[in-house]
């Protein structure tokens, strides 16, 4: 027996990933899928890298590099999705961004995103604002929506 | 009684926070209106509800030298880490902005402008420009933006070695900064021109207050994905330090200074003319000196390991050349929802003597003056190691516990308020108890 757990323990992490994401609907399905980061599509920005993203979700800048004022939007604060775009795009998990976001909140130096209730919210802000951008299942993807940065979610920063 | 309102304010308060914590939880920001040419205004509160124990009888704990009581043995204290603070943000399509930031924590508040932490408009130039004027933060040190608001940092309280003799945090004035990528990371450049005031505590039993102007200062930032560095240097011109009759001393006490000048005289049995008084008095009054102050510090984020330092000298042009250098270095790994740390710091203080400064004065009335100054400019050497936990249990809720050791040297002991009649014959070693529950609302 003992050895059968020897043998499967390195799977067992993405076994039980697996199995919820099965088992559990709504946002863990998201979970399982890559990441698409998403503006309006009358927004002028073709692509962005990483870093760009980064410095709109963490405050550092408030407008598109071609200067356009951004909106950037957040998931829901319990949703797993949003766990994983900040540990994929920063390294950090939530309390740490909580504490990022309490340093500049603050310090009167920045507002953190706004924080959408639903998906379906993420999705007709995305449409209604041009200055949008929020972050969203890659499934989730419609026409109305212009992909500027794809975030593959390798397996061991699934959250389940 | 007064004692027992406060707690069940804060109780209150705690109550409060614990309902709502438990009915919404999200980004500590709340839209509160929204109007349809893109300007926003919302809210956020912060706050701390903590307890610090010590087991000392001569001396008390304090957070700074602000706080004009604190933690002693069998007198455990709940004001000194307790703060509560709201703030109104009000964003117009992230050109314009304004903030009004309410403070209530354990300082002097001598008139309702205490009570206002920060109060400012600000103006986004454009992407790399920002300009912001009235109330604004002071980036003097790593945390001292931020220093009250207990959710942005893993200690208890920012390291007191470090932080407790700083009375700055924000200044009347102006701040420009430039921000820009440079390489793999973020600069950013501040300055501020400005002017503050404020009472000190400098013993048990008086208060001094103190008023800067022309003060300025600059510092650069440069930020990458796991690094932080930040480097500074702040200057103010020292245009007041009045001793203030507190409520603590008695009309029949004379104030220490002289207290100590005269018991020294009698001591050593010297003739003083007021000529040489005046000299010296001259030398040794803060007011009109410049103070200054050089910091660098670092930080490293990366996966669960965070680690931050900081070492910084302030003084004085006058007084006796009197200046402190502090540090820290703190490290902390965190684990799931669990951030155990451990942090080393220091401060020690130096001042020339009488003799160094004086060298053709008389010997006796040298050691009478230098006595008489070693007991009565506040200093502060000491080394403390302290290690704690920060437990984020809930999205707006922190628990935290740190325990401290501290050696002091006794004649050098400000940052604390001695009790003892014989401040020779204190503790030089003193343990400290920190159990604090951080919120945002």
């Amino acid at each position: 027996m003992r050895m059968l757990n020897r043998l499967f323990a390195p799977y067992r992490k993405l076994a039980t990933a697996t199995l919820l994401c099965l088992l559990s609907g709504g946002y863990s399905a998201l979970s399982c899928a890559d990441i698409a980061v998403v503006v309006n599509p009358e927004n002028p920005v073709a692509a962005m890298n990483e870093r760009e993203v980064k410095d709109l979700f963490l405050g550092r800048f408030l407008a598109f590099p071609d200067g356009l004022a951004a909106l950037p939007l957040d998931q829901p604060v319990k949703s797993k999705i949003r766990a994983q775009f900040y540990k994929q795009l920063t390294g950090k998990t939530v309390p740490q961004i909580n504490a990022y976001w309490a340093r500049l909140i603050f310090s009167g130096r920045a507002t953190p995103p706004r924080t959408a209730a639903s998906s379906e919210e993420i999705r007709q802000m995305v449409i209604d604002n041009r200055n949008a951008i929020a972050y969203v299942d890659s499934k989730h993807v419609t026409p109305d929506m212009h992909v500027v940065l794809t975030l593959k979610i390798p397996p061991e920063n699934h959250t389940d | 009684m007064k004692r027992l309102e406060t707690k069940l304010i804060f109780i209150a308060f705690f109550l409060i926070g614990a309902m709502s914590a438990s009915a919404q939880l999200s980004m500590p920001v709340y839209n509160l209106k929204q109007w349809d040419n893109g300007t926003t205004l919302s809210a956020a509160a912060f706050g701390t509800l903590g307890m610090v124990f010590s087991d000392s009888k001569d001396l008390q704990f304090r957070r700074d030298v602000l706080q004009s009581n604190g933690a002693s043995k069998g007198d455990p204290d709940f004001k000194t880490d307790s703060i509560f603070a709201g703030q109104l943000m009000l964003n117009h399509k992230n050109r314009y902005h304004a903030l009004l930031q309410v403070k209530q924590d354990k300082r002097h508040h001598n008139d309702w402008e205490d009570y206002i932490g920060m109060a400012f408009a600000g103006w986004n130039i454009n992407s790399h420009w920002r300009l912001r004027a009235g109330r604004v933060p002071v980036d003097a040190f790593m945390v001292s933006e931020y220093r009250a608001a207990g959710v942005s940092y893993t200690w208890a309280r920012p390291v007191t070695e470090f932080y407790g003799h700083i009375l700055l945090d924000t200044v009347d004035g102006v701040e420009l900064s430039y921000r820009r990528a440079l390489g793999p990371g973020t600069l950013d450049l501040r300055s501020n021109i400005g002017h503050f005031d404020l009472r000190v505590s400098a013993s048990s039993t008086e208060d001094f207050d103190l008023e800067v102007n022309k003060l300025w200062n600059a510092s650069a930032h440069y930020e990458t994905d796991h690094w932080r560095f930040r480097i500074g240097y702040l200057e103010g011109q020292v245009d007041g330090f009045h001793r203030v009759k507190s409520e603590r001393m008695t009309s029949a006490e004379l104030p220490s200074n002289i207290q100590n000048l005269i018991t020294a005289l009698f001591k050593y049995q010297v003739n003083v003319t007021p000529a040489d008084i005046t000299r010296v008095a001259r030398q040794y009054d803060l007011a009109g000196s410049t103070i200054k102050n050089a910091t660098i510090g670092v930080n490293f984020d990366k996966g669960p390991w965070s680690i931050q330092a900081e070492l910084a000298r302030t003084g004085f042009d006058r007084s006796f050349n009197l200046h402190a250098d502090a540090g820290y270095l703190s490290i902390a790994y965190q684990y799931q929802k669990f951030k155990p740390f451990v942090t080393v710091s220091a401060v020690a203080s130096h001042m020339e003597t009488v003799a160094q400064r004086f060298p053709e004065m008389d010997p006796k009335l040298q050691l009478a003056l230098d006595e008489s100054f070693n007991k009565e400019v506040p200093r502060s050497s000491q080394a403390a190691v302290s290690a704690g936990v920060r437990w984020d249990f809930s999205e707006k809720w922190v628990f935290k516990t740190q325990l401290s050791h501290v050696r002091l040297d006794r004649e050098k002991s400000s940052l604390w308020l001695v009790q003892s009649d014989k401040p020779q014959e204190i503790d030089e070693q003193v343990n400290v108890l920190s159990i604090s529950l951080d919120f945002v609302l």
